[in-house]
């Protein structure tokens, strides 16, 4: 009682996964093919799952499916090969009717059914197609979706394109690739081995604008002080050696860039300004740092 | 044995030849003829590549020669074990491309504006410990990069930390192939820090942090069009039962993953399938586990977590300075991220938001508590641009 509600429950998931098969997707045919080698007990549950399916699906997601159907027959064979069979003939001329312009595919595909189904559903399929037996050459061509490979628990999907795409576009950024990987290896060996360190990890900020790879997006902490520095400073007065509201003496610190002695975090006071704290124009003050 | 220095070896198409250099040995890698790869990354025709005493596989898709060079001695001595081998399961990883590939086209057809759709591939690797999930994680992301994508590294595996030091979780771009010799770019990563090295400990704050991260990459993600599109590759720690599926469930929801790789576990495939079943958007797909993988056992483990330590302040190949420090305790404020295992989990909220900053890491060497001070290895010269420290119970002991 428990087997057969637990079923139910697979047969309706794996319903549900159908529906996703729209498109000719290795990943879901493999993973359609698989969950049907673990359930063999219920072949027949399954083949009928697939043509209910393949008789409601719409036009476009028919051939994907029959590419799975293709699939599961080839992969795992009995006893799902039995399965299809007894309605396979039916439910290909269905889609044969319904997509003419997927003839050649199916043909295709026929011809790769040779030997793996009885000879009487191969002659049934035949005539549903309207082809006399001598009009299929006998063909050595490949399944257009998979190669057969027996009893493996994943097929081998035919990953070719895939592959040949890789290696095309791969061959065409190579060079740019490995101008990258030169150029940071001249920067290791340039810096040499004492001045390489690690940098300070970035804020979520400098992380979001910095999306290239460049080195000096960590932010450099030196800098920044330095340059807070010789703005915040006056050059040193000598009538003025404390800060006119406080009274606090000032630092004097020697700016290479203007290669002056000046008070650190110091400000003048003009017009407006010495009015608004009641000091005499040009007053030195001292600024608290932010 | 006799001493050699080079080796050669002809590889037919799609198999791969199994390294393993011991610790502490370098071998040097050169591609004589056709191609190859490691983890996704091309090697160049000619121009050799350092391995330093890790577990590596070079892949053919059309076949190659390669040579194995000794930069010592004895090239046998150096290696632990060399074998080709002809069952891998590439044929399945570059399906997984494949059907990313179709994934990010969709989002790129989304059009030039940022909108919902233009999210590319969510990728989710889970797994227990040992069956492949790092080596997927780079193939996918070089693949990617080679088809001229920018896809977002995820290492949500705090215990190994492939992208940083262990004890965090963090972000990278890809934008070029991964460095075979440097790992991950170090240039840009964003860190959080989470300061153990099992989830356990504090779940709330790991819990946390995956949420700071899904939000910051949805900011980025609306500024940059092309990481959008290019998607995420997320790897996972080996935890998979009891409190880790939880986390891997909040995981999943945050960063909003759309496909889902389980690697070599069919009940955790299963349990998954069944959790996924609800949301019509999410793909789970199971995957078999490369025969190449070396299963660590603990101590292998520690070490492996000790040299991630050492080589975040030293570099892979030695090349980093880090610098030592002292400074006076009063001028840090030193605080420990959830207070061990005890502490009440209603005070995390509080300070949280305040520390989930991404920040640096220091290895504190020595503390005197007589002068008061705290001597620390940081891994670059100048001040520690900021006053907070934040204690781990990551402990480690480098020579």
């Amino acid at each position: 009682m428990t087997d057969l509600s637990q079923y139910k429950g697979f047969i309706e998931q794996y319903m549900v996964e159908l529906k996703e098969l729209t498109f000719n997707s290795k990943p879901i045919i493999n993973n359609l093919t698989m969950l049907a080698e673990e359930h063999r007990n219920i072949a027949p549950s399954i083949a009928a799952a697939i043509e209910h399916h393949l008789s409601s699906c719409p036009p476009a997601s028919k051939l994907p499916v029959l590419y799975l159907l293709d699939s599961i027959a080839k992969n795992v064979r009995e006893p799902f090969v039995s399965a299809f069979a007894r309605n396979l003939p039916e439910v290909f001329s269905q889609i044969w009717t319904a997509l003419p312009q997927a003839h050649p595919q199916l043909l295709k595909l026929l011809n790769t059914w040779t030997g793996l189904f009885p000879g009487g559903t191969l002659a049934a399929l035949r005539r549903s197609v309207g082809q006399p037996e001598a009009a299929l050459r006998p063909s050595s061509a490949p399944a257009p979706g998979y190669q057969a490979r027996p009893c493996k628990m994943i097929i081998q999907a035919d990953s070719t394109l895939t592959v040949a795409k890789l290696v095309e576009s791969s061959t065409a950024l190579r060079a740019k690739h490995l101008d990258q990987w030169y150029l940071k290896q001249r920067r290791l060996k340039d810096a040499g081995a004492a001045n390489q360190s690690q940098h300070w990890f970035v804020d979520e900020n400098t992380w979001l604008r910095g999306t290239t790879t460049d080195a000096k997006a960590a932010p450099d902490f030196y800098e920044e002080d330095q340059e807070d520095e010789a703005e915040a400073s006056e050059p040193v007065d000598d009538s003025q050696p404390n800060c006119g509201l406080s009274g606090e003496k000032f630092d004097i610190f020697w700016d290479d860039e203007s290669e002056q002695w000046r008070y650190r975090d110091a400000k003048r006071l003009l017009g407006p300004e010495a009015v608004k704290y009641g000091v005499a124009d040009g007053t030195l003050v001292k600024r608290s740092r932010q | 044995m006799a001493t050699s220095t080079s080796r050669t070896f002809q590889l037919p198409a799609t198999e791969e030849l199994r390294l393993e250099v011991r610790q502490g040995h370098t071998i040097l890698i050169k591609l004589l003829d056709g191609t190859a790869e490691i983890f996704g990354t091309e090697l160049y025709l000619g121009t050799p590549i350092e391995l330093h005493g890790q577990k590596t596989a070079v892949y053919t898709w059309h076949g190659c020669k390669l040579e194995l060079l000794a930069s010592g001695s004895d090239l046998n001595e150096a290696l632990e074990s060399v074998y080709p081998a002809g069952e891998t399961p590439m044929q399945e990883y570059v399906n997984v491309h494949s059907l990313l590939e179709q994934r990010r086209a969709t989002a790129k057809e989304a059009g030039p504006v940022y909108s919902a759709r233009s999210e590319g591939p969510r990728t989710l690797l889970v797994g227990p410990t040992d069956v492949g999930k790092s080596s997927l994680c780079k193939i996918l992301c070089n693949y990617a990069v080679r088809m001229q994508w920018s896809p977002t590294m995820i290492d949500l595996d705090i215990g190994q930390g492939a992208i940083t030091a262990p004890g965090s979780i963090g972000a990278t771009p890809i934008e070029a192939p991964l460095d075979i010799e440097e790992g991950p770019p170090l240039e840009v990563p964003l860190i959080y820090y989470y300061g153990h090295v099992t989830p356990s400990v504090n779940p709330d704050l790991y819990r946390h942090l995956v949420e700071c991260l899904a939000a910051l990459l949805k900011r980025r993600h609306s500024m940059n069009l092309d990481a959008a599109n290019s998607g995420l590759v997320i790897n996972t720690m080996g935890w998979v039962t009891d409190l880790g599926l939880d986390l891997l469930y909040h995981t999943i929801k945050a960063l909003q993953v759309d496909v889902i790789l389980v690697l070599g576990d069919d009940k955790l495939y299963n349990t998954l399938h069944q959790h996924c079943r609800q949301s019509r958007n999410v793909t789970v797909f199971r995957l078999p586990k490369s025969g190449g993988v070396v299963v660590r056992d603990p101590t292998l483990r520690k070490t492996s977590r000790t040299n991630r330590v050492r080589e975040y302040f030293y570099g892979p190949r030695n090349r980093l300075r880090p610098h030592s420090q002292t400074v006076s305790l009063r001028e840090l404020s030193i605080y420990r991220i959830g207070g061990g295992p005890q502490a009440p989990s209603s005070a995390l909220p509080i300070g949280m938001k305040a520390f989930s900053e991404p920040l640096r890491f220091l290895y504190v060497t020595d503390v005197d508590p007589v002068r008061q001070t705290v001597t620390y290895l940081a891994p670059c010269l100048g001040p520690v641009p900021g006053k907070y420290l934040l204690l781990g119970s990551l402990k480690v002991m480098m020579q």
